[in-house]
């Protein structure tokens, strides 16, 4: 039986470009369309000419960091559908209020386990499934 | 939907790319520390090195180096610490030794 639902459309924010590609990788592998680029204001852009269902964000970034970019997606005109993830170092203490505040959905430590980010992308398509109801 | 194995292969790969852009992302802290160490009180300089540490720390452990990912991560938290309180010589020093102990960990 063919799943009705269309793919997640994803946008992986990096400025390691290895780090990107394993992203990318992984959540196309998944059946995700995904989109990569390097910078926060670049993000923005992309995610303002419409059409992501997810963002997943590093926190520093030249420019734009993860943080700004979360709250600046909240922002826009039906930013609140966006499912956002903040990749984090695994000791950050960061989580909690200001990433929240910002409007981050959950976060993924790095150094990336692939099976814990399998785990964390089931419960994203789980909100979006209910954002999308 | 792909398998373990999938990923497990893809991973290998990237391991592998890591480890043949290592000298080169060793190269690029030398040259912002030396930055940093010619004006230790530009922030940009010092901004510049701590994203390149975050950046290494990150992927490090992430490509099969968890060693040299928190030895990385170790630095990164001391350049976080002097963005916001200010950095005297010491502090320089301090970091150019820990970022030259690097190769070590790293061999």
């Amino acid at each position: 039986v063919s799943d009705p639902r269309p793919p997640v459309r994803a946008l992986v924010v990096d400025d390691d470009p290895l780090m990107a590609g394993l992203l990318t990788t992984v959540l196309g592998r998944r059946g995700y369309e995904v989109q990569a680029c390097e910078d926060g204001a670049e993000a923005l852009e992309r995610v303002r000419e419409g059409g992501f269902d997810l963002v997943m964000t590093d926190r520093v970034m030249p420019g734009l960091d993860g943080l700004a970019l979360c709250r600046a997606i909240r922002a826009l005109p039906g930013g609140g559908r966006t499912y956002c993830i903040l990749l984090t170092a695994s000791d950050e203490r960061i989580a909690s209020a200001a990433a929240i505040d910002a409007g981050v959905d959950d976060f993924i430590a790095k150094p990336l386990d692939v099976r814990a980010l399998a785990a964390r992308l089931d419960a994203a398509e789980r909100a979006l499934l209910a954002r999308s109801r | 939907m792909s398998s373990p194995a999938d990923i497990d292969q893809a991973l290998a790969l990237f391991r592998a790319q890591f480890a043949e852009q290592l000298p080169a992302r060793l190269a690029e802290i030398s040259e912002r520390l030396q930055a940093w160490r010619s004006d230790p009180s530009d922030g940009e300089n010092l901004r510049a090195l701590y994203r390149v540490l975050h950046r290494l720390a990150g992927s490090a452990g992430t490509f099969g180096m968890p060693e040299f990912g928190a030895a990385c991560r170790g630095i990164e938290a001391d350049l976080e610490e002097l963005q916001s309180r200010g950095a005297a010589l010491a502090d320089v020093e301090r970091i150019a030794q820990a970022i030259s102990r690097l190769q070590e960990v790293r061999s």
